[in-house]
């Protein structure tokens, strides 16, 4: 009688604990899955929207431009590229740039081929970002970073001078 | 009443390595769509040669290298810049399409003409194909100096050359 009670109570305590451990790895599991999809979600919206810095030179003594292309896959509302944030500056001295401030430094942006006219930067299509600096622009080495709301990445350097 | 146990402790197991297996599924899943999502390798186009006409005009043969082309159609997303001296002052600006560049022809090697996917460029259709050359026309905005002068193409998908002309 006593051995049917003991294997009784260890039949109970080996289903408590393969229940138990059975809820913490599926929890732990779960918890890992879905950690991996944000993960790899961020990183698919980053790849789809990636702009490449193509070309920069100072338009007059105090401020320069910056063109920028987009080399992803989905388009881009132009009223979004005001959140784009710039750093930009002699090597050394790299700046934030705020979009449409009231004083320098200062950038603002006008697409230069919308071919289809509707004010969305398409795949291939590119925007000029204008830059007013505060003061005249030292020659040397520049470095410009255009980061993308999704974190998508575009870094150049260009020299001003000579 | 063991064999139930066991039973249970078997299922418990099974129930686990199912969810396992099903996670790493929509795991390999979304790499895989991860892995589409990536934009294509860019276009490899390579400057052959240039040479400046006058002053304020410039020819460059422009070979589509790799193994993609580029719609005719697309002519009118890629971007040319350029930079020289003019009234002994450096310049660097973009060009625009038709007023600062223009297509002139596509051609293989020293003939005219080609066979795949012909482009007329005054109807906008064809494929620009690798190992076929654009020539390029840019009507500077202001007169050259003469000495160097740069050239940078840039393709709708990232896609670049550039040369120094000297």
């Amino acid at each position: 009688m006593s051995g049917a009670i003991t294997e009784s109570i260890l039949t109970i305590a080996v289903i408590l604990a393969a229940a138990t451990t059975s809820v913490a790895m599926i929890q732990s599991i779960y918890n890992l899955d879905s950690t991996n999809l944000s993960l790899l979600d961020t990183a698919r919206e980053s790849a789809l929207t990636q702009f490449k810095i193509v070309f920069a030179s100072n338009s007059s003594s105090t401020s320069l431009k910056l063109w920028v292309k987009n080399v992803g896959l989905r388009e881009v509302d132009s009223a979004l590229l005001g959140r784009f944030a710039l750093f930009l500056g002699p090597r050394g001295n790299v700046t934030f740039v705020p979009f449409n401030a009231s004083q320098a430094p200062s950038w603002s942006y006008a697409l230069v081929n919308d071919l289809d006219s509707d004010s969305w930067v398409d795949p291939g299509e590119s925007f000029e970002i204008s830059v007013s600096w505060s003061g005249e622009l030292p020659g040397g080495d520049w470095y410009a970073r255009l980061t993308t709301p999704a974190g998508a990445v575009s870094e150049y350097t260009f020299s001003l001078g000579g | 009443m063991g064999g139930f146990g066991s039973v249970f402790a078997v299922a418990t197991v099974g129930i686990i390595i199912a969810f396992s297996l099903g996670a790493f599924a929509k795991l390999t899943i979304s790499y895989m769509t991860l892995t589409t999502s990536m934009p294509p390798e860019p276009s490899r186009p390579h400057v052959e040669s240039g040479y400046m006409q006058d002053p304020e005009t410039c020819f460059v043969n422009i070979t589509m290298g790799g193994s993609k082309g580029l719609p005719v159609s697309k002519l009118g997303l890629v971007e040319v810049f350029v930079a020289y001296r003019s009234g002994g002052s450096l310049l660097s600006t973009r060009l625009e399409r038709d007023s600062g560049w223009s297509a002139v022809r596509v051609f293989v090697g020293s003939g005219a003409g080609e066979l795949v996917n012909p482009v007329d460029l005054a109807k906008g259709t064809g494929i620009w194909d690798p190992g076929e050359t654009l020539e390029l026309k840019l009507q500077l905005p202001l007169p050259s100096d003469g000495g160097e002068w740069y050239f940078l193409m840039v393709l709708p998908d990232g896609g670049e050359c550039s040369w120094t002309f000297s």
